[in-house]
Order: C-alpha cells, then sequence, then structure tokens
C-alpha cells in the first residue's frame, strides 16, 4: 500500500477509534442482541420458529441502524475535511484523490463491517433456537453487507458533492428515497394506464425489478420459510455493482467539487456564494422581517431559523394540501370512502411527515446555536436557561403549528367521521382503541423530539438518525415486551379482558416515555449551562 | 452609594478536568478604569472572564460585581455587564440591525427607545452606514464593531472585553482602541484581556498580569512599567552632544542619588533620585543652567513587553 495512503488510512482509523461515539454504538448494538436474546431466550408460549422471529428481529433492527445511523457516519467521509479545511492540507502531502478517497472511505467500511461481523456468532444462536437456517443466516447478512457498501459509497459521492455532512446525509436520503418512492410510482402509472387508457406499459415490471434490488425485497425472500436459494442474490450483485458505480463517479467529480474547499474559505467565490445563498435567505423569510417581538428569542427562531412567514406559509399550503385532498376525496367518493372516514389517505402520511418536521426542528434548535458559538451570548441574557429553552421551543411551535394543526385535526375528523364498532372479539369501542393510540401517538412525538434535542448537545452530527434509531429500538422493546405479556396473560385481550392491552400498555409506555423526557429535559438544561462555560 | 470597585474578585479557584485553570486569583477593578488583564495561554484569563460573565460557576472563592454576588444574583449582574468573547458570536443572516435590534428586545429595551440606543452605538462604532448591511458579507473588522455595538446595546457599566483585537489589521485595531478610549470618558468600566501589550500600554490605566492560574502583578500601568522603586525615580536625559558639566552639575545635587554617566558618542544619561527631595523640573532647569542642549527628559519606563517577560515564567503549562 502507498505510504501515505497507509498513512490516511490509519489516522481515520485512530479518530474513529479515539471517538467517543464509535464506543457507544457499538455497546448500544451489543446491548440491544443481549435484551433480544434473553427475550428470547425465555420460554416463548405461542411463538413458532423462535429463532426465525429473534433474527428477523435483529436483522429488521441492524438495516434500520444502518440507514439511520451510517448515512451521517459514512457522509462525513470527505465532508469532514471540508469543514475543517483540512482538504488542501491532505492535497499538499501529495495524495491523489483516488488515494483520499481509498483512505477516508474504507476505514468507515471497515468500521461498519467489522461491527456487523462482530454480531455474526451471536445471530448463529437463531439457528440453534430453530426455524432457520445457517444459509439463510448467511444469505441475509450478504445483502446488509452488500447494503452498506453501497450506503458507503452512495455517502462518500455525496460527501465530495456537497459542501458539508448534512448536505451529504440529504444528497444520500433523496437518492434513496427516490429508488424507494419510484416503485409506488411506477405502480400507480400502470394503474392509470391499464384503467385509464387500456394499455400496458409494463412500467410494473420495472418497478418489481428497482424492488428486487432492495435489501428489504432481498432479506423478506431471504426470511421465508424454507429458502434455499444461494447466499449471493441478485441483491447483492446490483448493490456492489452500484457501489462501485458511485466510487468512480466520486473519483470522477472530486476534483472539480472540492477544488474550491481546497482554495479556501476566504476565497471572493465563496464569500460572493455565501452572500446570495444568504439574500436568498432573507427573500425566502419573507417580504420584510418584522421588528422583534416581545419574546425576541421565539421571534429570532421563527423568522432566521424555521423560514418565517414564507415558511409558514409553506407548511400551511403542504398540510393543508393534503387534508384538501382527503377532503375531496370523501366529497366526490362518496359513501365507499365513508367507511374508512375522513383522512384514510393522509393519516399514514400526514403524522409521519409532522414527525419529520419536528425532528429536524429538535436536531437544529440548539445546535445551530452551539456550532455558530452563539449560545453564550444567548446565556448572558438576564434570564435563566430554563427560560432560553421554553423561548426557544416557543419559536418551534409557532413555526410548527401549521403541521401540528392539520395533524390533530385530520385525527379528530377521523374519529368524528369514522363509524363506530366494536373490535373484533372484544367489547371494545374503536374509538376508544384509536383515541388511546392519537395520544400515545402524540406523547411519543414528545419523548423523540425531546431525546432528539438532548442528543444535539452532545453530537456534533447524527443527532436526528440517532433519535429516531432510539425510539425504534425501543419501540422494539415494547412490542416484544408486549408480545410476551400478551403470551404470559393466554390471550386476555381475546378473552374479553382489554384493560392490560388497550389500556395499561399504552400508559406505562407514556408514563416511561414522559419520565424519561423530563429526566432529558432536565439533564439537558444543566448540559446548555455548561456549554454557555465551555463555548 | 456603590462600591468604588467594580469588580471585586477573592482567592478565586477554578479547576477543570486535567489542570487548574485558576489557582487563589485576587484583584480588583476600579470604577471608570481601563483595566488591561494580560497573561500567556493558559494562563486562566479566558475562564476568569467566563466567570466573570457569569457563565461558569466558580468552584471556589468569592466574585463581586457591582457589590453583587456573581451568582447569587446573576440576573442584576446581568444587566449591567457587556460580555464579548474571544469568538465571533453572530448570527450571520441576520442584518446588522437586525442583529442589535434583536438583542435589545431581549433585554427587556422599549421599541422607541431601542431605536434611540441603536442608532448611538451604530454612530459610535461607525456602522450606521452598514446597517443594513448583512453580517456575513462584512469584513472581521465591522463583524467585530458590531459585536461590540451589541455589547453596548442594553448600556452595561462595564465591558468584559476577551481577546477584542485579535486577527484584526492595524488599522482596525486602532480605530478599536479609540472606540474603548471614547467608552471610558462615557464613563464605562473596561476590563480587557489581550495579548496585544504595545496598545495595551497606551490605552490601560491598570493592568493584572496571570500566569498559571496566578496574580503576578495586579495595579496600576504606571506601577508596572516604572523602572524606580518607592523612594526613588528615574529618569532618561538626552543631550545633543556630550557634555561633562552637566553630568558634574547633577551628581552635586541634593537628592540625586546616581548619575549614569554616558556611553561613547552617546550622550544619554539615566538619573536617579529621591522623588521626595526634588523634581523633575529642578532637575532640568541645572542641566540648562549648565548648558547642556537637551535633545530629551522623560521619565524611564519599562516596556511592558518586558515587564511581562520578567514576571512570567518561560515555557507552557503541563
Amino acid at each position: 500500500m502507498n505510504p501515505a495512503l497507509l498513512a490516511l488510512f490509519i489516522r481515520s482509523l485512530r479518530e474513529d477509534a479515539r471517538g467517543q461515539a464509535t464506543y457507544w454504538a457499538r455497546a448500544g448494538l451489543g446491548c440491544f442482541l443481549l435484551l433480544v436474546m434473553a427475550i428470547f431466550a425465555l420460554p416463548a408460549r405461542g411463538i413458532s420458529a423462535p429463532g426465525l422471529v429473534f433474527f428477523s428481529v435483529v436483522i429488521g433492527f441492524q438495516i434500520a441502524a444502518i440507514s439511520l445511523m451510517g448515512l451521517s457516519y459514512f457522509s462525513s467521509a470527505i465532508a469532514e475535511e471540508k469543514e475543517e479545511q483540512t482538504l488542501g492540507l491532505l492535497r499538499m502531502t501529495g495524495l491523489s484523490p483516488l488515494s483520499i478517497l481509498l483512505g477516508k472511505s474504507t476505514s468507515r467500511l471497515c468500521g461498519a463491517l467489522l461491527m456487523l461481523a462482530a454480531q455474526f456468532p451471536f445471530t448463529i444462536i437463531a439457528v440453534t433456537l430453530g426455524g432457520i437456517s445457517l444459509g439463510q443466516v448467511v444469505a441475509a447478512y450478504c445483502a446488509v453487507g452488500a447494503f452498506i457498501f453501497l450506503l458507503c459509497n452512495l455517502a462518500l459521492l455525496g460527501s465530495v458533492l456537497a459542501r458539508g455532512t448534512a448536505g451529504a446525509a440529504v444528497f444520500c436520503l433523496i437518492v434513496i428515497g427516490l429508488v424507494l418512492g419510484v416503485v409506488p410510482l411506477l405502480n400507480g402509472l400502470e394503474w392509470l394506464a391499464v384503467n385509464g387508457f387500456n394499455r400496458h406499459l409494463s412500467l410494473d415490471r420495472v418497478a418489481n425489478a428497482i424492488w428486487s434490488v432492495t435489501p428489504i425485497a432481498r432479506l423478506t425472500e431471504v426470511l421465508e420459510t424454507g429458502y434455499h436459494g444461494g447466499a449471493v442474490g441478485w441483491q447483492v450483485m446490483v448493490n456492489v455493482a452500484f457501489g462501485v458505480g458511485c466510487f468512480l463517479l466520486a473519483w470522477a467529480v472530486f476534483q472539480r467539487f472540492c477544488e474550491r474547499e481546497i482554495e479556501g474559505p476566504g476565497t471572493a467565490t465563496r464569500a460572493v456564494a455565501s452572500v446570495m445563498v444568504n439574500s436568498m435567505g432573507v427573500r425566502l423569510r419573507g417580504l420584510r422581517v418584522p421588528r422583534p417581538w416581545r419574546d425576541a428569542l421565539a421571534w429570532k427562531d421563527f423568522y432566521f431559523l424555521w423560514g418565517g412567514r414564507m415558511g409558514f406559509i409553506i407548511r400551511t399550503l403542504l398540510y393543508g394540501g393534503v387534508l384538501a385532498c382527503d377532503g375531496w376525496a370523501v366529497a366526490t367518493k362518496g359513501t365507499a370512502f365513508a367507511t374508512y372516514g375522513f383522512g384514510v389517505q393522509s393519516i399514514p402520511l400526514m403524522p409521519m411527515a409532522f414527525s419529520i418536521d419536528l425532528s429536524v426542528m429538535a436536531a437544529r434548535v440548539f445546535r445551530t446555536e452551539l456550532r455558530d458559538q452563539t449560545f453564550s451570548t444567548l446565556a448572558m441574557l438576564p434570564c435563566d436557561i430554563r427560560d432560553i429553552v421554553h423561548r426557544k421551543v416557543w419559536g418551534c411551535f409557532l413555526a410548527a403549528a401549521p403541521g401540528a394543526f392539520c395533524s390533530l385535526g385530520i385525527q379528530i375528523l377521523f374519529l368524528a367521521f369514522m363509524r363506530d364498532s366494536t373490535a373484533a372479539g372484544t367489547n371494545m369501542s374503536i374509538h376508544t382503541i384509536w383515541g388511546i393510540q392519537v395520544v400515545t401517538g402524540w406523547l411519543g412525538k414528545v419523548f423523540v423530539i425531546v431525546l432528539i434535542a438532548w442528543l444535539s448537545l452532545y453530537m456534533k452530527r447524527g443527532a436526528l438518525p440517532a433519535g429516531w434509531f432510539l425510539s425504534f429500538v425501543a419501540s422494539t422493546l415494547v412490542s416484544i415486551i408486549g408480545m410476551l405479556i400478551l403470551t404470559a396473560t393466554s390471550f386476555a385481550f381475546l378473552r374479553g379482558s382489554p384493560v392490560l392491552i388497550v389500556y395499561g400498555l399504552p400508559a406505562i409506555t407514556a408514563g416511561v416515555g414522559l419520565l424519561v423526557s423530563w429526566i432529558l429535559y432536565l439533564q439537558g438544561i444543566q448540559r446548555l449551562q455548561s456549554l454557555a462555560g465551555e463555548e | 452609594m456603590e462600591a468604588e470597585n467594580v469588580i471585586d474578585i477573592q482567592n478565586l479557584r477554578h479547576r477543570y478536568k486535567t489542570h487548574q485553570a485558576l489557582g487563589g486569583v485576587t484583584f480588583s477593578v476600579q470604577r471608570q478604569s481601563i483595566h488591561g488583564f494580560v497573561g500567556p495561554n493558559g494562563a486562566g484569563k479566558t475562564t476568569t472572564l467566563k466567570i466573570l460573565a457569569t457563565l461558569l460557576r466558580p468552584q471556589m472563592g468569592s466574585v463581586g460585581v457591582f457589590g453583587h454576588d456573581i451568582f447569587a444574583d446573576r440576573k442584576a449582574v446581568r444587566r449591567r455587564i457587556g460580555f464579548m468573547p474571544d469568538h465571533f458570536s453572530m448570527y450571520r443572516q441576520m442584518t446588522v440591525f437586525e442583529y442589535l435590534d434583536f438583542f435589545g428586545a431581549a433585554y427587556g429595551i422599549g421599541l422607541q427607545e431601542r431605536d434611540k440606543i441603536i442608532g448611538d452605538v451604530l454612530a459610535l462604532t461607525d456602522m450606521a452606514g452598514r446597517k443594513d448591511d448583512l453580517i456575513n458579507g462584512l469584513s472581521r473588522g465591522m463583524q467585530q464593531r458590531v459585536s461590540l455595538a451589541r455589547v453596548l446595546v442594553h448600556d452595561p457599566d462595564l465591558l468584559l472585553l476577551d481577546e477584542p483585537a485579535s486577527g484584526l489589521d492595524p488599522r482596525a485595531r486602532i480605530e478599536l482602541m479609540e472606540i474603548l478610549g471614547e467608552l471610558r470618558r462615557l464613563g464605562k468600566t473596561i476590563f480587557i484581556s489581550s495579548h496585544i501589550l504595545s496598545e495595551l500600554a497606551t490605552l490601560c490605566d491598570h493592568v493584572t498580569i496571570l500566569d498559571r492560574g496566578e496574580v503576578k502583578y495586579t495595579g496600576t500601568m504606571r506601577g508596572l512599567i516604572t523602572t524606580g522603586d518607592d523612594l526613588t525615580i528615574n529618569y532618561q536625559l538626552t543631550l545633543r552632544a556630550e557634555h561633562p558639566a552637566t553630568g558634574e552639575a547633577l551628581s552635586k545635587l541634593p537628592g540625586v542619588s546616581r548619575v549614569t554617566p554616558p556611553l561613547p558618542n552617546e550622550p544619554r544619561y539615566t538619573v536617579t533620585f529621591d522623588r521626595a527631595q526634588i523634581s523633575p523640573n529642578v532637575i532640568l532647569r541645572t542641566v540648562l543652567d549648565a548648558g547642556g542642549e537637551v535633545v530629551s527628559f522623560a521619565e524611564d519606563v519599562k516596556h511592558l513587553n518586558q515587564a511581562f517577560m520578567d514576571l512570567t515564567e518561560p515555557g507552557v503549562r503541563i
């Protein structure tokens, strides 16, 4: 290996080894595995093929973890050098673009694959538990490994193209979103062509072909009972091929996109670009920013962080538009839709979009102040840190109001329009069950945003995916515990005693969630106080 | 009536995980003075400033600002101090006016009063013509002025400035020092940390030198740079040409303890005399009466750099 490339590779490994986040991630994964193993080691009455269920949970968890945490981990490969303005120094050492790309990405890829490999022996236990063969385990790991390779190189390409880690992560998200989004789009177009114009465009085949190269499709196939296929499937080959393609593209455009960073941040081009971007920002905030409100902090965040009036209008149009579409569907489709009620189309979409919106706000609300080193000046204001936090949160609420109003509105309207009945096998009202789900859903949102905001006080980047990931772990654990309670009580729900499942479990979950949120809030206040002194 | 000392620090100690930042610091800052705060890197200057700015809680010792305990009366202290950190702490997507307006509103200043104050601070910092510019588009010197304007928006009595001139070009530095001089004339007390000693020497009337968390000197600037002791004072006398009669006349004067003879081709004397017995005017008159052609006659002072080097230890703290 080229000595310079080796030095870069070792440096990257060292940085990873010294970073606390790596160890926390590994410890977290290990704890999760042990917990899931402990749960499945218990006598699981009513679960056939416990090994398959155990392995499915673990592999599903890994895919979610890699997709969420890997985005920020891989996206920082070149972007962190740009942010720290050290890319020019690397180039001065005589390292070629290929060496830099290899040195920076290989260490990350190694780290991720090693993390995966370390879990392999534990997951072999699934074979002992029964219901899954060793071939299936190996095939699943090959699928996940190929996906990691693709994600790493896609993020590397994003890292070369974007100015910073956030931009690179957004690039990856857009590409993944486009790939996953094109499948229902093509299916929809095919349905329209067949039903509207009586023509077959075979777009569904294209959609199926695209879907077949996703790890989800491959894992679904591999984890079916009686799978006897090979370890390396079509998805693995395509993912690896696309990964190589992304790497080659990153190499090809490296010089073009990294040159401006090498010139340094003080160049005229960058200054002009920055002024232009900011001027656009001023225009986007609205025609004119009004004078500060009595609550100046909320005013600042509302206008300068969340887009101001223009952002408010855009959010209102987007959320309100979905609401209007639902209203239109009910009005035009009539009784057929009345079976489900108003909001049937946007119920899965709107709360998710609102959760994403809130999560982005939670990740940015304090991180931007800390990144720009402005928090110490806020902390100097004649008020407590607690007041500052409340005022900033109020600014977020104002910006998020359209989403909150529409999300809550659609859930209430759904309840109002939905025909009430008794849930199958119980004497519980569907309205009651749905109402409890709505309340727990909102309390869950509180937990997620508090968690993300708290994580952002410790993590320079990646608080959002980490928060989602931890929430995913928490919800998975709650589901598993719920499932165990269900089996331990011999399906009490079905025997007409739904109190525990319908009221008890959500109450416990919400109570624990709120307690943890409160602890995180108090600890976060202390953390902010100390961060103000550290700036 | 308020205390004469604006800042009163007694036996202040603060320890970080790996090292003791402050090991029993004691000093005070007088009202309406410009008090320099100097020391090598890692001496504990920024820690002291952060404690004074109520951002860091002291672990031991007492810190009073305007007679208030720094943490018990935190809000009262914050209303009367303005802190300018050593980094640019700015909302770059705001215009200069929006930035100042935001802080004015955050301090609870009413709209009309705010307009007047912002106009005044923009005029003082010579930024009135740039008030609608985005902060991001301003040069470093301009941003430093905006930062200073922000500190002044709530009309604090005490300004805590941490390296306000770092990274500025010579013109911007000189202009900043002129603004600080103007602020003192307006009745502000300024506590300034800086590494640019030559500028501090001309600007400050008091100085505290900190090294490795301990105060090495605190007092007047004159007391630091003067070369004499409590009783005697040294003056430098430079003549146009060598004139032995002058030296003899000075030696005979009562109260003059020593006259250092000139070096070859350098007709400069150092006269040491008792300040209680004789005044510099008498000495100068004696020189003129003796026929010496005077080029300069001034108190012999050390350069602040020299005083700093004498008081601080070489090397870095381990």
